[in-house]
């Protein structure tokens, strides 16, 4: 699975701190999430897209 | 209550319960390759405490769906590793002369650097799996 969540940060200009912030995890977590060493629940890729007012799809992709 | 303060105090009394141990009795070979294998579990309590105190700094949750996922995928990990580690202590207790304190001692060490070792495996790789 693949993610678009640096291109989407970087659109909204939120520090890797202050999304994680918003989404309530830690700040670790995003970074491994914009390595795509991790995949998220179905509930942070929801919080997530409601950041960036996007869909699930649109922010997540499937190989 | 600050989420590294416990983490700490175990890592302090971990600390201090080793120097005591290596001061009060004669040190032997295999007292040396359990303070390695101490050594090895404090560093990994020592980022443990680490990455809480971090956590606790920046005013984030100590735990979220991440690093519950992390240690749960450790432990599933290390339970596997340490059956195998006893099968081993079981083999090798009827070939090595060693008194059941010592393989009780070392078993339950080599399940705790199990569980660290595997913990700072998927801690820096990821779970890119999952």
């Amino acid at each position: 699975m693949n993610n678009r969540i640096k291109e989407f940060r970087a659109r909204f200009g939120l520090t890797q701190q202050e999304l994680a912030d918003k989404v309530h995890v830690r700040r670790e977590t995003i970074v491994f999430l914009e390595q795509n060493k991790y995949n998220p629940s179905l509930l942070l890729a929801y919080h997530l897209a409601r950041v960036f007012d996007v869909t699930i799809e649109e922010l997540f992709s499937f190989d | 209550m600050k989420s590294f303060l416990i983490p700490l105090f175990i890592l302090a009394a971990l600390l201090i319960g080793v120097l005591f141990l290596f001061l009060a009795s004669p040190v032997t070979t295999l007292d040396i390759i359990q303070l390695v294998v101490i050594v090895l579990i404090l560093a990994g309590t020592a980022i443990f405490v680490l990455d809480r105190y971090r956590s606790y700094k920046r005013k984030e949750p100590a735990e979220d769906e991440y690093s519950k996922s992390l240690n749960q995928r450790a432990s599933a990990v290390s339970f596997y590793i340490s059956l195998f580690l006893w099968l081993a202590i079981m083999i090798l207790s009827n070939r090595l002369q060693l008194c059941t304190e010592s393989w009780i001692t070392l078993g339950i060490l080599g399940m705790a650097l199990t569980n660290i070792v595997v913990w700072c495996y998927f801690r820096f790789r990821g779970l890119k799996s999952e």
